[in-house]
């Protein structure tokens, strides 16, 4: 994490994507602008991930925040990444502390999720944390809520919501949440009835604070529905959804037919669980994990032990809903190796719009250390009974019965047992590491020990302490006893992944930019040697992070304006290229439907016919003094939502050579403006950070004098 | 005596265990993941050179060889 932090490791795959993302977002507002348009990549487009990257929520802000006090853009990102991961963390064990009822293996659930894949992936998959830390929280405050309705529950729940709509597409989150409502109503139909009806009672008498809560999930949900909107429109089409393994006809037709979901098969050829998780790699070789691939899922091996040994324990009903979920999900998430995806994705119209659905598998990881620990809590509960802090929220686990020897004898031999037929299958798989062994042993030995009640009076370790501390010992030392039994395999594993990394060592653009108007498009990318362009597209964002042209191509981005694509698709490459290096040429007036191949006047810097008063993300304004008329072409992409002004005056805007933008001007000194005014404006996005920030503070207030 | 047994874990395992081999393709998961590990949709091609010693275990123990990916792919 310390090379992660300080930059020496990138970030990469999709959190490479965040990152240009976010520091283009924060380097324009720092500048005094709240971005909406990227002029830089695809010949201009909008700013198409201003609603999926977390850029809205309170936590994000230490970005900017930390620019300020001087920390470069790279290294700002990966603190923020890493506190927000912490803060997952922390939820999730106020979350397992509701659950469970046990101090102790709150923090063993803690620990469990600190060390587990969700943190090393988050390095190359940000958007596993911008999907589970709000998904936890809103989980622990809904658990919370059912059992005591207060308002700074239901204050909390509505803000998790919140930040769960304005950070990333909300399906994944809603996908999680109908399955546990599924099996939660399944299993606990009494219960669920009596939430709602007091949720209903609790609505009707805080009415005010119900209605404040709508309105702030509508607001935080302005920056999506802005965008939906924008997309409505048709001017904007997202060819990387379509193009990338279909013929190029299938991906004209559909990038054009402005498809915003997909198909199932595209769905399903790639992206998915199923090509992720391999049941050798639970076990095997994760020592071995490359840090260019992003299928990273590995969950602390005593945490399965713990599964297996849970064979014999009672069956309840928490251990249903848990196993159930991820059942659930996991098939899900596997795509077309089950039957569930494709049929939800026939029946309810939102799984048409996944992109990659081994998004989904990071819940599991969650899920299944919080039913790993809730085995072993019940595991200890038939053990001897341990002395705690005398408060129930302290050690739930260990208040275990009294056995008789023989049954004590029994239980040991039970336990020996199982880790040597979990021994028997690990030693099915390959490369299964030392430390993996190592820990099973632990675990044998250890859990014998605590059958065994040897530990009972506390003489082995709490001798020469106080008597109140003597009673807190015991359960102090097998916490910490479990703690590193599970953290043994995955600390030695994430070593092996951070050393891995080492060899992607390379800086990212991070220094901030006042972006500059160029008058011409560089023709050859920028390249470089670092590996992890091996696995992810080097252009867009390098050119995002850096503010500079990318060279005038198309291809298949996520996003570009309908009318570029159309035209890179039936123009040749090197056509397009030459016309739109310039980025303003200008024509004799009247000749608006040139072809590229026209012969007009390419502007290659300023002159005293025509200079750049002012240039930012959204806005290009021109001085021009033609000595006659001139239809002014600036070759950024057309949409409905770009204006045109003269002297201050709004004026038609055209859309010329076929994709971009025009304006006539007549002879004589003038004022030139292209503006992007998208619907919603500036203010959509400062309205959503607002009022994400009142909640929060709201929230916390609610909370903390626990109202 | 049959209700205790049925109230134990070790029979919903089991239960999720059949459920799991009956509804996953375990055939198509392999071939999958063969496909994501040779790396066919980053670079084009049946191959992968640069990932490492995991891929060629996968390759290995899986026997997906070209003919293999031809045949299936």
């Amino acid at each position: 994490m310390r090379d992660f932090v300080f930059g020496f490791i990138p970030v990469n795959m999709d959190t490479n994507t965040i990152y240009g993302v976010t520091k283009f977002y924060f380097n324009n507002v720092l500048n005094g602008v709240v971005p909406l348009w990227d002029p830089f990549v695809s010949l201009g487009r909008p700013f198409y991930a201003i609603a999926i990257c977390n850029l809205f929520n309170p936590v994000t802000q230490i970005v900017p925040l930390l620019k300020l006090a001087g920390i470069n853009y790279a290294n700002a990102f990966v603190i923020y990444m890493v506190v927000y991961f912490f803060i997952g963390c922390i939820g999730f064990y106020f979350l397992s502390r509701e659950v469970l009822k046990d101090r102790g293996m709150a923090y063993l659930a803690y620990v469990g999720l600190m060390f587990s894949s969700l943190g090393a992936s988050m390095f190359t998959q940000m958007t596993f944390l911008e999907m589970a830390v709000p998904a936890i929280w809103f989980f622990f405050f809904l658990l919370r809520f059912a059992r005591q309705r207060t308002q700074g529950n239901f204050s909390g729940l509505t803000f998790t919501a919140m930040v769960l709509i304005s950070s990333y597409l909300p399906f994944y989150f809603m996908t999680v949440f109908l399955c546990f409502l599924f099996v939660f109503i399944f299993l606990y139909i009494k219960e669920a009835q009596k939430f709602c009806i007091n949720l209903y009672h609790f609505l009707l008498k805080f009415w005010r604070l119900s209605w404040l809560g709508l309105l702030g999930i509508l607001v935080s949900a302005a920056p999506l529905v802005a965008y939906k909107i924008l997309d409505a429109s048709g001017d904007v089409v997202a060819p990387g959804r379509h193009c990338q393994y279909s013929s190029a006809q299938e991906c004209y037709d559909r990038t054009m037919g402005r498809q915003a979901g997909m198909s199932y098969d595209e769905i399903t050829r790639s992206g998915t669980l199923g090509e992720r998780l391999d049941m050798q790699y639970l076990f095997g070789n994760l020592d071995k994990i490359t840090y260019g691939s992003d299928s990273l899922l590995f969950l602390p091996v005593w945490i399965y032990a713990l599964l297996g040994l849970s064979f014999f324990l009672r069956l309840t009903r928490l251990t249903v809903l848990l196993s159930s979920m991820a059942l659930i999900i996991g098939l899900i998430a596997s795509g077309n190796v089950s039957g569930l995806f494709g049929f939800l994705y026939r029946h309810i119209f939102f799984f048409a719009y996944f992109r990659n659905l081994f998004f989904l598998g990071d819940f599991l990881v969650p899920i299944v250390i919080l039913l790993g620990l809730y085995q072993l809590q019940m595991l200890l509960s038939i053990g001897p009974p341990i002395k705690t802090f005398g408060d129930d929220r302290w050690g739930m686990a260990f208040r275990g019965n009294s056995l008789s020897t023989s049954a004590r004898k029994g239980i040991i031999f039970g336990v020996i047992v199982l880790h040597a037929i979990f021994f028997w299958f690990l030693k099915h798989f390959e490369g299964v590491p030392l430390v993996s062994w190592v820990t099973l042993g632990l675990s044998a030995v250890a859990l014998s020990i605590y059958y065994s009640g040897i530990n009972r009076d506390s003489v082995l370790f709490c001798s020469t302490t106080s008597q109140t501390k003597i009673g807190r010992c015991p359960y102090l030392i097998w916490t910490g006893i479990f703690a590193i039994i599970l953290l043994l395999q995955p600390v030695w594993i994430l070593r092996a992944y951070a050393l891995n990394a080492r060899e992607f060592a390379f800086v990212l653009p991070s220094m901030h930019v006042t972006p500059v108007f160029s008058w011409v498009r560089p023709q050859t990318p920028v390249v470089s040697s670092s590996r992890i362009y091996q696995f992810v597209h080097y252009e867009d964002f390098w050119y995002e992070m850096s503010m500079t042209d990318a060279p005038p191509k198309i291809g298949y981005p996520q996003t570009a304006t309908r009318w570029t694509f159309d035209l890179s698709e039936h123009t040749p490459a090197n056509i397009l290229a030459n016309y739109a290096r310039y980025k303003i040429v200008l024509y004799d007036d009247g000749s608006t439907s040139s072809p590229l191949t026209a012969v007009g006047k390419p502007v290659s810097g300023p002159s005293k016919d025509l200079s750049v008063k002012y240039f930012d993300v959204n806005t290009l304004k021109l001085k021009a003094d033609f000595a006659k008329p001139e239809m002014v072409v600036y070759n950024d992409s057309y949409t409905r939502y770009w204006k045109a002004y003269l002297d201050g005056m709004p004026v038609e805007l055209l859309r010329v050579n076929e994709a971009f933008k025009g304006i006539k001007v007549p002879a004589g000194e003038h004022r030139i403006e292209f503006s992007y005014h998208p619907p919603g404006g500036t203010w959509v996005y400062i309205a959503a950070t607002a009022v994400l920030f009142i909640f929060l503070f709201w929230a916390v207030f609610m909370l903390y004098w626990r109202l | 005596m049959i209700k205790a047994v049925l109230g134990r874990n070790i029979i919903y395992w089991i239960l999720l265990a059949l459920l799991l081999s009956y509804i996953v393709n375990w055939r198509l998961c392999t071939i999958e993941r063969g496909k994501y590990l040779l790396g066919i949709f980053y670079n084009g091609f049946y191959q992968n050179t640069s990932d490492g010693i995991v891929y060629k275990d996968y390759l290995k123990i899986h026997g997906i060889t070209h003919d293999f990916i031809k045949e299936n792919i």
